[in-house]
């Protein structure tokens, strides 16, 4: 019985790990066919594999470490849509109503930015990024131990102002 | 007649009965076999239907304990078909496969995210207003 117990609970957990990135995955499968979007998902193997990789430059090191305890990544990007406005308010309602809070939003004449987590026990266990306006459309997710902190210094490290690879995630560039 | 029979049987403990009398003595407990030990015995075994007095219990699960593991098999084999089901449905057809390639995606995709943290915190000041992930980042530094 005990093992039973264990097993649902293990099965629990692994439910839990497929939930995260839940709303990005919808849109993937829903965007699957649409050419007008870059859909990229990478796997917590590869992030794995990116943690055996040795830095070279500060800046390398400080993207590792901001790296080092996530476990996937989704994105879908586009930069050439017509409705990148309304796509952004289904996309932020969506992720609103898939339980995710508010973490910060942006808000100019061409652009909107919006952040949202899911948060356990303090520790951030997902965000999710949402980007439209100006033809641009971004939907990202990252999910693991998210760590702020590192992830605003990469920028930081590098001198990048702005969204400077917005809709440049294709693998080509 | 019970006085003569317990004479006769301490004569023949002490060897001293004739065949006459060791024969009265067979009649006797041939004719009252609940009196012997052997009589006793087979008068019980006949009481309770010819069956030993003994049964013997399966030792292995109740029913209610057999009946929660096989609940407990189906619940397990049904989460890890929505598992499989759900893991096909989980975007994967757009994993990317090639680590280097990976890499550079993950690199551009950070980026983007800590620059719009960074462009968040920049527009909180610009309207005086500390957004949460302003204070996440603060508290941390």
């Amino acid at each position: 019985m005990k093992k039973i117990l264990l097993s649902i609970a293990i099965i629990l957990t692994s439910l839990g790990v497929f939930a995260q990135g839940k709303v990005v995955t919808n849109y993937l499968n829903e965007l699957a066919d649409n050419d007008a979007f870059t859909k990229v998902s990478v796997s917590s193997k590869m992030f794995s594999l990116f943690t055996e990789l040795e830095a070279g430059s500060e800046e390398e090191k400080e993207f590792l470490k901001a790296i080092s305890k996530l476990k996937g990544l989704k994105v879908i990007a586009a930069d050439s849509i017509a409705n990148s406005a309304a796509m952004y308010k289904r996309a932020t309602t969506d992720v609103e109503a898939a339980g995710y809070e508010e973490l910060m939003s942006v808000k100019d004449a061409e652009e909107n930015m919006k952040f949202s987590i899911k948060d356990k026990n303090g520790i951030i266990e997902e965000l999710i990024m949402v980007v439209g306006g100006n033809k641009h459309f971004v939907l990202l997710s990252l999910y693991g131990e998210i760590d702020l902190k590192n992830i605003s210094k990469i920028a930081r490290s590098m001198n990048v102002g702005g969204l400077d690879n917005l809709g440049k995630l294709d693998a080509d560039d | 007649m019970e006085s003569r029979i317990k004479e006769l049987q301490e004569k023949y403990w002490a060897g001293e009965t004739s065949l006459a009398e060791e024969a009265e003595l067979k009649a006797y407990f041939k004719s009252n076999p609940s009196l012997t030990a052997q009589g006793r015995y087979f008068q019980a075994v006949n009481a309770k239907g010819k069956k030993p007095g003994v049964t013997f219990k399966h030792p292995g699960r109740t029913g209610w304990k057999s009946q929660w593991s096989v609940a407990a098999a189906l619940l397990v084999g049904i989460m890890t078909a929505a598992i499989v089901i759900q893991d096909s449905r989980n975007g994967d057809n757009f994993l990317v496969e090639d680590p280097k390639e990976a890499y550079e995606i993950t690199r551009k995709a950070l980026m983007m995210v800590s620059s719009g943290l960074n462009e968040g915190k920049t527009y909180s000041k610009e309207i005086g207003h500390i957004n949460k992930a302003e204070q996440i980042i603060s508290d941390e530094e």
